[in-house]
């Protein structure tokens, strides 16, 4: 029992590690990230159980990088969203993850919105999330080919780590 | 596994419309800029509230790149970072405004109006005035 918990632990500690890692890897190319893809591989592999916590954790960490602002709140939801929208779809193989990867870029601005529209009301959230569309629709595509092309390796790759 | 093909499919034209749609609202909801000669100014107020004021005549369309021309033409100058917003102001002036330290970050007036657009989107107009301010939250 202590055993496994530690092999828990390990694994959300490894997961948060890679999402930092990725997302860093990543800085220089805005819109183009790792993170959705990543997380859908974790959560097809380890289930949301340990893939949740590694999210938090990640968005905890980019607070405290970045500072704390309204988009570390939506960090704070989003990530656990596509955990719960990954354990929920039966999605098999690598093209329908990447229309899930896709979809997810392409509404980002949009959830993103939500909590705009909280704060400012609705005009502010229609013009922010317009504004940020040419990003969207950057961040929707590559995520679909990224995730198209890595969601195989990646997931074979996961079967170097045990998961019990 | 021949139905899971079909709502793949389906998906993928899905997707593809939901693209056209997004570029349409964005491309019929832009805003607007016009070309030629104009004469806008960039002021800095500083964390002291100091003002200072810059002249630039430009064609451009975008305030990234006015504030570009003004670095070039002036002794203004300020470095940005990409963000997954566009370009983010972290340092006008030689002064660097970090939120992870204390809140503070480079706000963006035009006219007197807090600024709706990053800074690769705020369109420019003959009169303009650009107002980069350091805020903290």
């Amino acid at each position: 029992m202590r055993r496994k918990r530690i092999n828990s632990f390990t694994r959300i500690a490894m997961m948060t590690a890679v999402l930092e890692t990725v997302k860093f890897a990543l800085n220089a190319f805005p819109n183009v990230e790792l993170v959705t893809l990543s997380i859908i591989v974790f959560t097809r592999r380890f289930g949301w159980k340990e893939t949740v916590p590694a999210c938090l954790l990640f968005a905890i960490i980019e607070c405290f990088w970045w500072g704390f602002g309204t988009w570390s709140m939506v960090y704070f939801v989003i990530w656990p969203f596509l955990v719960l929208l990954t354990t929920l779809l039966p999605l098999e193989g690598a093209l329908p993850h990447a229309l899930l990867s896709g979809f997810f870029g392409l509404g980002f601005g949009a959830f993103c919105a939500l909590f705009t529209l909280a704060m400012a009301g609705l005009n502010a959230a229609i013009a922010w999330w317009i504004t940020g569309i040419p990003y969207d629709l950057v961040h929707g595509i590559a995520n679909f080919i990224v995730a198209l092309f890595l969601f195989k390796p990646l997931m074979k790759a996961m079967e170097y780590i045990p998961n019990q | 596994m021949k139905n899971q093909n079909k709502k793949t499919w389906i998906a993928v034209v899905v997707g593809l419309l939901v693209v056209a749609a997004m570029y349409f609202v964005w491309s019929t909801n832009r805003p607007a800029t016009s070309a030629g000669a104009k004469s806008v100014t960039v002021e800095v107020k500083d964390s002291e509230g100091t003002v200072s004021s810059y002249e630039v005549h430009t064609d451009s369309e975008y305030l990234i790149d006015v504030l570009n021309e003004a670095a070039a033409s002036t002794e203004f100058s300020f470095e940005a970072i990409d963000s997954e917003y566009g370009p983010y102001i972290t340092a006008v002036n030689g002064e660097t405004a970090d939120f992870s330290v204390n809140q503070a970050y480079w706000a963006i007036y035009v006219n007197g109006n807090y600024g709706e657009y990053g800074a690769d989107q705020q369109p420019v107009n003959d009169g303009d005035v650009f107002q980069l301010a350091y805020e903290r939250s």
